[in-house]
């Protein structure tokens, strides 16, 4: 397979996911603000501040409005062209990406992709405002429509198992960011978590994080109604089976990658194996009470750097255009992702003149 | 007389660069009754196999690419060459299919307006050789010779509203003026023997000069419009000819990367004549 | 006849009308097309025009548009109703391109191996040599077969009289095939029992006879060569068409990006490390195509292509340098380029064309300029023309200096009446339009033709100009059997 053809596969799919995470996060902190409008009052800006620091960044938001609050995240997080992680640039890369090896996909992914930005580009923030819950299941049904799309009409090879990694990897990056930021937010003081959920409104917001995920319904089967922290955190991040966890992500990313470059358990023969070997192993032996010692905080912005370090060795091993021949071994030498359209150009050697 | 040239050209870059491709005319002219090049070597580092081809023009090219990740590239060309005192032997009938090719504007030489009047005072000259000449000493006697004030890119109209330059500057006001006039004329590419190829005996470069189409029982004559003695001689040891600078870069190429580019070269012209050595070196300066 | 076609404006005594004969009934291979549109309502139009047009945009099938609103995407007008072409009409076309086209071969492969015809003073030495697209690099290389055009485009227009001429040959890298392709699936699927009551000649194995042709000219003996398509990428007008035909001919589609020479082979950039590449069909220019030779400031090209190509260890499609050959004013030579190699009459007339660069036409030209169409010798797409009779006596000013400060660069040709089809200017109103047609060939071994073709058609009311890029449409092309 082309390098560029597998690294757009990858991003294709990495950004569609994003796109339905954005998505899910707004859906649900949409509800959160109905069910607790009751109890309290939702005017804080605290309520909308922790999605974009989950899917963004605060400067960059701030660059662009004066307050948090539903009009201005939601055209931030949805319409924002300048917020590269916007629903709409989300999408519009994918599509992009797509566009660009638009004969190595079937023509039904193609069309799911085209079909979701034609759509995207008929919706007015109105429409979102008037209606969100009808929006943010159009994204949500689109990007579930364009996986089963793929899962039935994308033959099982190389292509297919980069699909996957990108999924993947965006979901545990996702699922890694809203527990921490979420977290952040609920739990102000190290060591003291169990006394503080008890008031209705963090167990609210803590549904509401499961939510996100698509995860109370698996949660309770497990938990039962005993929503507390440990056991919140033990779901999303240590869950073997639920998959939106961190370590189901991290395992079927492994397999994918696995499958490319047949590599096995204890046995890896490149990079991108190693590192995600670890992980994987890493959170096979951790206990809550593990991540509890080491700080939920410091753990997860431990596996939020190893992805991005899984990232760039999976870059310099199967996308940089090159074999490892080619071009140096040593990430900070090569070549960055240039993008869809990017560089990699050739450049003339000088001349003198002759004198 | 029997000359040895030693040019090397050197890249050098801040970060690793890849996939270099490089394409170099650097090998010397061989003819009948003219020069004649008895050996030829040519050295590249970090080691790449080397192909040839003969371009258009009848110029020997050489190429070659490396693949690998590089901080350094360096070109060593060595020749041995054996010239002659007036070379004769690039004189036979041209084809007028080939001639056109000279005697049209191309990418470095132009038609303006200025080059069309001052060009109107060679027209009265008869003999293509003597108009030849005329436009040589005017060339060197009104053009300053200055390096830093044009690039390996000026063209024959920018180096004549400046009235300074180097010699690939000055061999293509001289094709402008002699094909303006009519006359076919080629841009030559190679060095000059005799402390170095400049005026002021620096050894730094590769030289250029014009050859002239002066019928076709004369032939091609050669005109050194950078210096004084104005016509070609034993010390000039020719590469190849074309259109213009464009035709016969000796050395052109590309890469991939994003660090910035360091470019040096060093030509070295020496004489495997002893005896004759000071003599002839002392007759240029 | 009622309904639809009432108000048709045949005009049949100043232009060729392809459905109506000059007594002004139809003529006799468009009588069952024309019963079937007239049996529907505006509604049944609608909702054809809805299928097709869903089935456009789902596919991709969108091209970009430069100028104006830069950068847009829109879906290239697609008219509903289809030209037909009898057969012996059909014969005689390509008969008459096959010719052309083995004769423009031959001058290619003379003019870069010999010049014999510029020796013999049938053609200007001056013309060639000054030619942008003669590429003094690729003299003395014989290219796989002898082959230089393996895809070409000839555009033909009927005058007022029914005749086909060939306005331009198209020999660099023609585009549209894949809107013929596309045009077919469209009609097969809004008029399917119209469609089975002729029978069409079917064009859909050209993927398949295009794989044939690259395949043939691979310099390798391998038994299944490896061929890829080189696009420009994404943000070119015609990317549709690249991956869609790599798509059908079931090949990889390359940016330059994705090849790398070393030593003069051609790899793809793979997951699994460089793989050999043994014929590219190429839609990028010879301009854009090797920094290292063409232009170094080219960002869409492989440096060492050219070596590549000169050593033989790869074939290109088309070779380097055919644009010689499609150049306007060499168009003005055809006809003795043809009489000159094969020793017969063209079967196909050139449009009457008056070079600039000869001062007795310039003279014609300037003096006529309100009559002539105006073109620039390298451009196509219908950019850098002056269309006399619509243009304003400023314009024509403007235009002359540009003639007299460059006449290599023009020609003029007079306002062909380009034949006129009917076609929806919107969901119940027919006009008639004028059209052309671009029929392809293919070249390997032996030339060929799909029967078939890309019936372009100016949607603006008046307007002669086909272009997609300046507001044409097309329509599919049905070569029937009588």
């Amino acid at each position: 397979m082309l390098s560029r053809v597998a690294e757009s596969l990858f991003w294709m799919s990495r950004y569609f996911e994003r796109a339905e995470s954005t998505a899910r996060f707004l859906d649900v902190n949409f509800n959160l603000m109905l069910d607790l409008n009751s109890i309290t009052s939702v005017d804080h800006p605290n309520y909308w501040k922790p999605l974009i620091m989950v899917m963004s960044n605060l400067e960059n938001f701030d660059a662009h409005y004066q307050e948090y609050n539903v009009q201005t995240v939601t055209d931030y997080l949805v319409f924002n062209r300048q917020n590269s992680s916007s629903i709409l640039s989300s999408i519009s890369m994918a599509r992009e990406n797509a566009r660009s090896i638009i004969e190595s996909i079937s023509s039904e992914m193609w069309e799911q992709v085209n079909n979701l930005y034609h759509f995207l580009q008929s919706v007015s923030p109105q429409q979102v405002h008037t209606d969100p819950y009808s929006f943010y299941k159009e994204i949500k049904n689109a990007s579930h429509l364009f996986q089963g799309i793929t899962d039935n009409t994308f033959s099982r090879n190389e292509g297919w198992d980069f699909v996957q990694i990108g999924k993947y990897l965006e979901r545990a990056d996702n699922a890694a960011r809203l527990v921490d930021v979420k977290y952040h937010m609920l739990m102000p003081k190290r060591g003291q978590h169990l006394d503080l959920v008890k008031d209705s409104v963090d167990i609210i917001q803590w549904m509401a994080v499961l939510k996100s995920c698509s995860a109370l319904e698996a949660f309770r089967k497990v938990y039962l109604s005993k929503i507390d922290p440990d056991n919140i955190l033990r779901f999303l991040i240590l869950d073997r089976t639920f998959p939106r966890s961190i370590t189901f992500s991290i395992c079927a990313a492994q397999e994918a990658l696995w499958r490319i470059s047949g590599s096995s358990l204890h046995r890896y023969v490149n990079n991108v194996d190693r590192l995600i070997g670890k992980t994987d192993a890493e959170l096979s032996y951790t206990t809550v009470e593990d991540i509890y010692h080491k700080g939920v905080h410091e753990f997860l912005e431990e596996i939020e750097q190893g992805l991005i370090r899984i990232g760039e060795q999976l870059h310099l091993l199967y996308f940089a255009y090159h074999t490892p021949k080619i071009e140096p071994l040593d990430v900070s030498e090569a070549l960055p992702f240039t993008g869809v359209a990017g560089g990699r150009a050739n450049w003339s050697q000088s001349q003198q003149q002759q004198q | 007389m029997i000359l040895k040239v030693e040019h090397s050209t050197t890249f050098e870059y801040e970060e690793p660069i890849y996939e270099t491709a490089t394409e170099v005319r650097l090998h010397p002219a061989s003819g009948v009754n003219s020069q004649r090049c008895a050996s030829f070597s040519l050295q590249v580092t970090p080691p790449a196999p080397i192909s040839e081809y003969t371009d258009f023009y009848g110029n020997k090219v050489h190429h070659f690419n490396l693949l690998q990740s590089h901080k350094r590239v360096q070109i060593v060309a060595t020749s041995v060459v054996e010239t002659v005192a007036s070379p004769t032997g690039w004189t036979f009938q041209e084809d007028e299919i080939y001639l056109m090719d000279f005697s049209s504007e191309s990418h470095y030489v132009h038609f303006d307006p200025s080059i069309q009047s001052l060009a109107m005072q060679f027209k009265n000259i008869e003999d293509p050789y003597e108009q030849a000449t005329a436009i040589c000493r005017n060339i060197n006697d009104t053009f300053r010779y200055e390096p830093g004030v044009t690039d390996v890119h000026s063209t024959s109209a920018v180096v004549l509203a400046l009235g300074r330059g180097v010699c690939q500057d000055f061999a293509h006001i001289m094709l402008a003026f002699c094909r303006e006039l009519g006359i076919p004329a080629r841009y030559v590419s190679g060095y000059l023997y005799g402390g170095g190829s400049t005026p002021d005996g620096q050894d730094e470069a590769s030289h250029a000069w014009c050859e002239v189409y002066c019928g076709a029982e004369r032939g091609w004559s050669g005109f050194d419009p950078t210096h004084k003695t104005l016509i070609v001689d034993d010390r000039y040891i020719k590469i190849g000819t074309g259109r213009d600078y464009g035709d016969v870069p000796p050395v052109r190429g590309t890469y991939k990367g994003t660090s910035s580019e360091k470019l040096s070269v060093a030509v070295k012209v020496i004489s495997l004549e002893q005896a004759t050595e000071t003599v002839e070196g002392n007759r240029f300066s | 006849m009622t309904r639809l076609f009432d108000h048709y404006d045949a005009l049949p005594d100043r232009f060729f009308d392809e459905v109506i004969s000059r007594d002004g009934t139809p003529r006799v291979h468009y009588e069952k097309m024309m019963r079937r549109f007239i049996q529907l309502s505006p509604e049944d139009i609608r909702a054809r025009r809805e299928l097709v047009n869903i089935f456009f945009r789902n596919q991709g099938i969108t091209f970009t548009v430069y100028g104006v609103d830069e950068g847009i995407e829109r879906i290239f007008p697609f008219d509903l109703i289809p030209r037909i072409i009898p057969l012996p009409e059909w014969e005689t076309i390509e008969r008459g391109l096959i010719q052309r086209i083995t004769a423009l071969n031959e001058f290619l492969s003379d003019i870069y191996q010999g010049q014999k015809i510029l020796k013999d003073k049938i053609i200007p030495p001056e013309l060639v040599l000054g030619s942008k697209h003669f590429r003094r690099e690729f003299v003395g290389v014989r290219p796989p077969l002898g082959v230089y055009i393996h895809v070409t485009g000839s555009d033909l227009i009927r005058d007022d009289a029914g005749r086909y001429l060939v306005l331009e040959d198209n020999l660099r890298t023609p585009s549209g095939v894949s809107y013929m392709l596309q045009n077919r699936q469209a009609m097969k699927k809004a008029f399917p029992v119209l469609f089975d009551q002729y029978k069409v000649r079917p064009v859909d194995s050209y993927p398949q006879q295009l794989l044939k042709t690259l395949q043939e000219i691979s310099p390798s003996p391998k038994p299944d060569p490896k061929v890829v398509v080189l696009t420009p990428g994404i943000y070119n007008s015609a990317y549709f068409e690249h991956s869609y035909l790599a798509q059908q001919m079931g090949v990889q589609l390359t940016e330059g990006r994705d090849l790398v020479v070393n030593n003069n082979k051609v790899y793809t950039r793979t997951t699994r490390g460089l793989q050999r590449v043994d014929v590219i069909y190429r839609r990028v220019d010879d301009d854009f195509i090797d920094p290292l030779v063409f232009r170094p400031d080219s960002k869409l090209g492989v440096a060492g292509l050219i070596n590549a190509y000169r050593k033989g260890n790869v074939a290109l499609a088309n070779a380097i340098g055919t644009g010689v050959a499609d150049d306007k004013v060499i168009y003005s030579f055809v006809p003795d380029i043809i009489r000159y190699y094969l020793n017969e009459d063209p079967i196909l007339d050139n449009v009457e064309t008056w070079l600039a660069s000869n001062p007795k036409h310039l003279k014609h030209i300037l003096e006529n300029l309100d009559k002539l169409v105006v073109k620039a010798a390298n451009e196509s797409g219908g950019y850098g023309m002056l269309v006399g009779p619509e243009s304003t006596a400023a314009e024509r000013e403007k235009f002359a200096e540009k003639i007299v400060a460059n006449p290599r660069n023009y020609i003029a040709q007079p306002t062909i009446s380009l034949s006129r089809h009917p076609s929806f200017f919107n969901d119940n109103e027919i006009a008639a339009c004028h059209i052309d047609l671009r029929p392809y060939v293919l070249y390997g071994k032996t030339p060929s033709i799909v029967p078939g073709g890309l019936t372009r058609v100016a949607l603006k009311r008046g307007s002669l100009v086909v272009n997609s890029s300046q507001g044409g449409g097309s329509k599919d092309t049905w070569v029937i059997d009588i």
